[in-house]
Parts: C-alpha cells; structure tokens; sequence
C-alpha cells in the first residue's frame, strides 16, 4: 500500500504526527498509504483524538487568572522589591 | 517592557514592569502546561511562581537565542522533575517498543489476530468520553513523555523548540512522544476506550 508499510506508518505518526519532511515522495507514499490501509486511518486517528482531548482538557480547563496572577505579582514584587 | 529586552540588559534591576510583562505574557501557559503534566492548581501555581523566580534571578543566562517562553517552559520542566524526584520513582515504558512491534507481522502489515487494536467507527468515542479516562492515564506517563507530549499537543511547540526547552536531541524527543502516544492509546484501549 504506497511504498510504506504499516508499521512505518504507524510509527510516523505516533513519532511525528505527520509525514516528516522528507521530501515530496516520501510525503506523497505517506497519503497514498493513509488513503488505502482503513487500519493505519484508525489507528492515525486515535493518536489525533488522543492529542485533541488533553489539549481540550488543558486549554479548556476554568481558571481564575486574575486571582493566580495577583498572588504572583506580589509574590514576584516582594521577592523582588523596586530599586530604591 | 517586551520580553526580548530583558534578555538586553540582564544586569538591569528588576522592576514592575518586567514583572508585569512576564505574568501577563507568560502566567497562564506556564500554568496550563503544569496542568497537563498532571499537577493540582496549587503545585502548578507553585511550579509558575518558582519559574519566574528562577528566571528573574538567573535571567543572565537567557542569551535570546531561544524565544523566552521556550526558555520559561524548560525552567518549568526542571522544576517539575526535582518535585517528581522528591515523590519518588517514575514509572518506565521501556516494553513499549516490544508492544508496538508486536502488533504487526513480518511484512510490516497489522496483525489481523489483534481484532481488539481497532473498533468498529460506531464504536469510536467522543472526545469528551477519552477526557475522563485520559488523566488516569497520563499518570501512567513519566515526567519527561508527559512534558514532550503536553508542549507539543497543548503548546504547539516546534521540534526545535522542543528539544530547547526539554535540552534533548530531536531523535530523543521522537522516542519521548512515540513512546509516550503509544502508552496512552494502549491505556485508553485497555479501559475499554476506543480513541478513533
């Protein structure tokens, strides 16, 4: 399938999540072989959600911003006292 | 003051305004990042407020040539170890490789006898349903896979910078996040998660 095989594949995307930039051809079997094999497509897209939920998880995760970053400013201003 | 002039005059004193224009820019992906590396609000506020001080007092060293937020991301990874060394051991994923090669036969295609690698598409999960189970997980992960796999998927990082923030080589941070991605696709598929 493509001048890949799975296992190449495979470790493709769960090293660099897309082809690396090895050159057109390279990147060109790397579809080829994404398009025809359905369990390399699965198995890309597991590895995809899995990256998709924890960056939801983090970046969606309520902060009160403006109570951490005052605790940090006097934090950082008494450590840390102006020039006098 | 933008942060590029501090690097500029390292000696100058510290003053408010540098202050202020390391927790506005900076505060809240520092603090998203100790997040994802599993720590609780209060050891990931903790973990931000010793990286600015880290920062602040050694800011000599921070010769530009990085951005400072790389720069920022690996005081806080350092920091983060010497707490996970204080909690004692870590756990390993040197049985990774051997798991992964196991799943395909010798022409490199999948192994059909591991039915249980792939789910039906209806039986794909949510993003939200992985969520739940992915913080068992992750726990699962030793500190640097976490780290390599957070800046990259939450930050965005660049292999580059990757490598500048966790000071490892890019054949290095490819084995963190192979082995790292592996471990919690086979984590989640053990839960009875199908990620796909």
């Amino acid at each position: 399938m493509g001048d890949i095989d799975c296992r190449r594949f495979a470790r493709q995307v769960a090293t660099h999540g897309t082809p690396q930039a090895e050159g057109p051809l390279a990147t060109f079997h790397y579809y080829v072989h994404w398009m025809l094999c359905a369990f390399c497509r699965q198995y890309w897209r597991d590895m995809k959600n899995i990256g998709e939920a924890h960056r939801s998880k983090i970046t969606e995760q309520p902060l009160d911003l403006p109570t951490i970053q005052g605790r940090l400013r006097h934090h950082l201003k008494t450590r840390f006292p102006p020039p006098s | 003051m933008p942060s590029m002039e501090i690097a500029e005059h390292p000696s100058a004193p510290v003053d408010d305004e540098v202050i202020e224009t390391l927790i506005e820019r900076h505060s809240e992906h520092l603090l998203r990042t100790a997040l994802g590396l599993g720590f609780d609000s209060s050891v990931a506020e903790e973990l931000v407020q010793d990286t600015f001080v880290t920062f602040l007092e050694a800011r000599q060293r921070f010769e530009g040539r990085a951005k400072l937020s790389t720069f920022l991301f690996g005081i806080l990874y350092n920091k983060a170890r010497e707490m996970r060394r204080a909690q004692g051991k870590e756990p390993s994923l040197d049985a990774i490789e051997e798991k992964f090669d196991g799943k395909f036969i010798a022409d490199g295609h999948w192994n059909p006898a591991l039915a249980e690698e792939f789910s039906e598409p209806e039986k794909g999960c949510h993003v939200a349903e992985i969520t739940l189970r992915l913080t068992q997980c992750l726990e699962g992960l030793p500190l640097a896979h976490r780290m390599a796999f957070t800046l990259k998927e939450v930050q965005g990082l660049s292999t580059p910078a990757l490598c500048e923030a966790l000071e490892t080589t890019a054949n290095h941070l490819g084995v963190l996040l192979f082995r790292g991605r592996n471990a919690l696709r086979d984590c989640l598929k053990a839960k009875g998660i199908h990620p796909g």
